[in-house]
This record gives C-alpha cells, structure tokens and sequence, in this order.
C-alpha cells in the first residue's frame, strides 16, 4: 500500500475518533444543562406553592378554628390577613399530630391537590432554648434548682432576654434574666410541695422572635417526673383548651396559662364526660402560650403542658433517604403567628 | 473539524453554571423581600434608622436571615446620600453573585422617607 494512503487512513481514523470522543464529552457537559431546562419549571413552580400556601387562608378560609370542616383548599394565612406570611394560630395547631382534632396526612394531601408529590412542612422558633438542670440545694424550707439556660441558633450563641416560670401544684415562681448564649438561672420552690415540676423559659430576641422550652423535674419526691400525655391529652383550638382525662379518677388542681410576660388562671368553660374545656384568653402580646394543667392522680401529683400555637411542628414527608433528600427543594420563609416571629421550612419532592 | 466540535461543547457548558446561579438569586430575593417586610413591620425598620442604631438593625437581619446568608445594607436618604456611617453587614465575605434588593422605608414620626439597599449572597 502506498504510504500516502496509510497517512489518509490514519488521519481518517484520528479524526473519527477525534469527533466521537468530543460527541461523547459534550453530551456529558450538556446533559447537566438539558436536565435543568427540565427541571427550572418545577423550581419555579415548587416554590410558587410554598408561598401560596403561606399567603392564602385556603377553603373554607376559618378551617382551623372549625372543628367538623371540609378541607377543600389548603392555606395557612389568617383569614384577613394586613401583611404577608401571617399565619392562623389553629391552622398551625391543627397539622400537629399530638393535637386530638389534628387533620389526617390524606386530609391535607388532598386539599394540597398534588397526590404525586411529597410535601413536609416544619415551623418552629428562630432560635432554641436548652434547659439542663446543674444542681439543687435542699435547705430547710425549701429547695434551689441551679439551670443552665442556652440560647443558640445552630450552636451559634443568640443574646436573648429570658422570662422563666417553675410551677408545682399551684405554685408559681417567676425568674427573669438576660443570658448571651449562655447562662444560669436559679429558682426556689416550698419543700411543703412535691410531685413533678416545670420550668417553663421563653426567650426572646428581636425582632419579635420568641422561643421557648418546658423542663420537667421532680421536686420532694421519689417518683420521676410524669411522660407528656401520660396523665391528661391537652388539645388547644380555637382559644379553647381540651383537657381529656385518661384515668377517670384524676383530679385537676390548677389549670394556668404563661406568656412571655404574664400568667394567669384559665376559667373553667364546661365538661362533658372525661373531657373538660377551658378559655383560653387572646392576648396581644407576641408570644406562644404555654397551657399547663397540674393535678392529681391518687397520691401522685402531675404536671402536663402543651404549647399554643402547637410547635414545633412537623408534618408531612420525612424525605428520609439520600435519593428523596436529593430530589427536593427546600424553602424558607420567616413567618409570624400572633406577632410572633418563626422559621417556616417548606420541603417538596419531585413529581 | 474536531477542534470546532471541542470548542463548541465548552461554550454550550456556559450557561450551566449561570443557571444554578438563577434559581439561587431567586431565592434569595425572596427571602431578603421577606425579611425587609417582617423588619418594617410596626414601623421597626424606619424608627431604627432614625435612631442611627445600626448595630441593632444588624443584629436584627442577622438573627431573621437564614444561616449560611451573607448580607450587606445601606440606606439611603430623599437625597440619595448614603446615611449609615457604620457598615450594617454579616455572615462574612459577600460571594460572587450578589443579589440586590431596594426596599422603600418611611419613618413614621417623621415622615422621612429612606431607601434601604439589601445585598445578599450564599456563603461558599
């Protein structure tokens, strides 16, 4: 064969291999490119959604405070709201699960009108609250529980101004303080009470950003602090307060609502076989409520709380897996209920 | 030929990376919209610059924005003379794509009104 045809095929084959190598390499570099074409309309749409579901009051517009409702359309705003991402304090109470007059996932799924996609929706404060006990110093008439108090976004410290409540039976001590992060808290209760305690802390940041937390103890007493739900179901709705007794022969000793700045008894509305219902008053004030019912059960005596708004929450999807959590998109919105500030995270999945 | 084919599979890869950049800008956007709107509510926003306290009104869009958000703000008077002396920022270096965001304020005692100018960028 001549050799100036041995050079012409091999130029040939350097150039086929040439041109199907960088076939090959552009389809990669432009796959990425195509898939996000794709995928920009369901970004766009997904977060449209999450917005949609915190600006609109959804159908019928008073479905959280209505306690046999038809959920037609899905929507967390207040029903008229000023401002926007206000949110309805019983349409949040009423995705808790905990709650007794909660919706079922396949309620809310159907008023989303998205069967095919995956949707979980978390409010919760701007910051947290930990509560450790340190010590406690029995001395002749009473006893001094020493906390420590963290206030912390991410591990990062959050200057807070802190208003502390303990309450045994029917006794309330309140204990304010300014921690930067960090810092300890001291509180005294009568020896001539006993049974589980409860060291209810808000804090709050500006703007309006208040988070709380419930520690449970026990004072004078051998028997470790009561479980949540153990004793009494506490559903709050409505500015009602549903106490339902688990044990029929309980007895309720005080029945007090804690706000960043006050606290106060709650009346008794009415009680209809082992539920009783209580006012729950509206209040102004930027604050979660915290509920509390003390009590007793035979020789023990109790303590079961619950918080109004009722969060933390989280409903819907766990999105659990590295292939769901890959295939979602999350977003975040700073919202308000009752002039209260706190994070919405709104996650959906991919049709 | 082939040289033409690798060339233009580079410039066809562009647009990639532009693209993630929309979808974060916004996000962005909408959020820093959002906290502007939580700020100024009860007239917070405008009192606080009438007071010239810019280390609260830090520590207020610090504690409100997502973490892992850096930020940057500047406010503007009638005049469009710049009124904050100290820099209101946090989260550290602004990344490379930066979103803007222009916010009107009125200061209720007064009736001044203020321009408040948001940026914001993802911490990379």
């Amino acid at each position: 064969m001549p050799s100036a045809s041995m050079e012409t095929l091999l130029a040939c084959y350097i150039m086929t291999v040439l041109i199907l190598s960088s076939m090959v390499g552009m389809s990669v570099l432009v796959h990425p490119y195509l898939e996000s074409q794709l995928s920009r309309y369901s970004v766009d749409s997904s977060r449209s959604l999450a917005e949609y579901w915190l600006l609109n009051p959804g159908s019928p517009s008073d479905w959280g405070a209505t306690l046999n409702v038809n959920l037609t359309a899905f929507g967390l705003a207040k029903s008229n709201f000023q401002v926007p991402f206000d949110l309805d304090i019983d349409k949040v109470t009423r995705l808790n699960q905990e709650n007794k007059y909660h919706l079922s996932l396949f309620e809310v799924f159907t008023a989303l009108g998205m069967e095919d996609r995956a949707v979980r929706i978390r409010i919760t404060p701007i910051f947290d609250v930990d509560l450790n006990l340190t010590s406690q110093n029995v001395e002749s008439n009473s006893t001094v529980y020493t906390f420590k108090v963290s206030t912390k976004r991410l591990n990062l410290p959050v200057t807070a101004t802190l208003h502390c409540y303990v309450i045994v039976e029917d006794y309330v001590d309140a204990v304010t303080s300014t921690v930067q992060g960090e810092g300890f808290i001291e509180v005294e209760i009568p020896n001539s009470l006993n049974g589980t305690a409860l060291l209810i802390a808000f804090a709050r940041a500006e703007p309006r950003a208040i988070s709380f937390n419930v520690y449970s103890f026990r004072h004078n007493t051998s028997e470790g602090p009561n479980q949540r739900g153990t004793f009494i179901r506490l559903s709050p709705l409505n500015y009602t307060l549903y106490a339902e007794h688990l044990f029929p022969e309980e007895s309720i000793t005080s029945v007090k609502v804690f706000t960043y700045s006050y606290n106060f008894d709650l009346s008794k509305n009415s009680e209809e076989g082992l539920t009783e219902t209580y006012t729950i008053p509206r209040l102004l004030e930027a604050s979660p409520m915290i509920l509390v019912v003390t009590g007793t059960n035979g020789s023990r005596s109790f303590a079961e709380w619950v918080a109004y708004p009722q969060i933390p929450l989280d409903f819907g999807s766990s999105f659990e897996g590295e292939r769901s959590a890959s295939n979602s998109l999350s977003c975040v919105f700073v919202v308000t209920i009752n002039s209260a500030l706190y994070e919405c995270r709104i996650t959906l999945g991919e049709a | 030929m082939a040289a033409t084919i690798v060339f233009s599979s580079l410039l066809v890869s562009i647009p990639i990376n532009e693209l993630e950049n929309v979808y974060d800008s916004r996000n962005l956007r909408s959020i820093g919209l959002n906290v502007l709107v939580e700020l100024d509510r009860d007239g917070d926003l405008g009192r606080l610059i009438a007071q010239r306290n810019w280390t609260e009104l830090s520590r207020r869009i610090s504690i409100m924005l997502p973490l892992g958000v850096s930020y940057n703000l500047t406010v503007y008077n009638e005049e469009g003379k710049e009124v904050n002396s100290l820099p209101i920022s946090g989260g550290g270096v602004l990344g490379e794509d930066i979103v803007s965001i222009q916010y009107l304020v009125v200061e209720r005692t007064n009736l001044r009104f203020y321009v408040v100018r948001l940026q914001l960028a993802w911490v990379r």
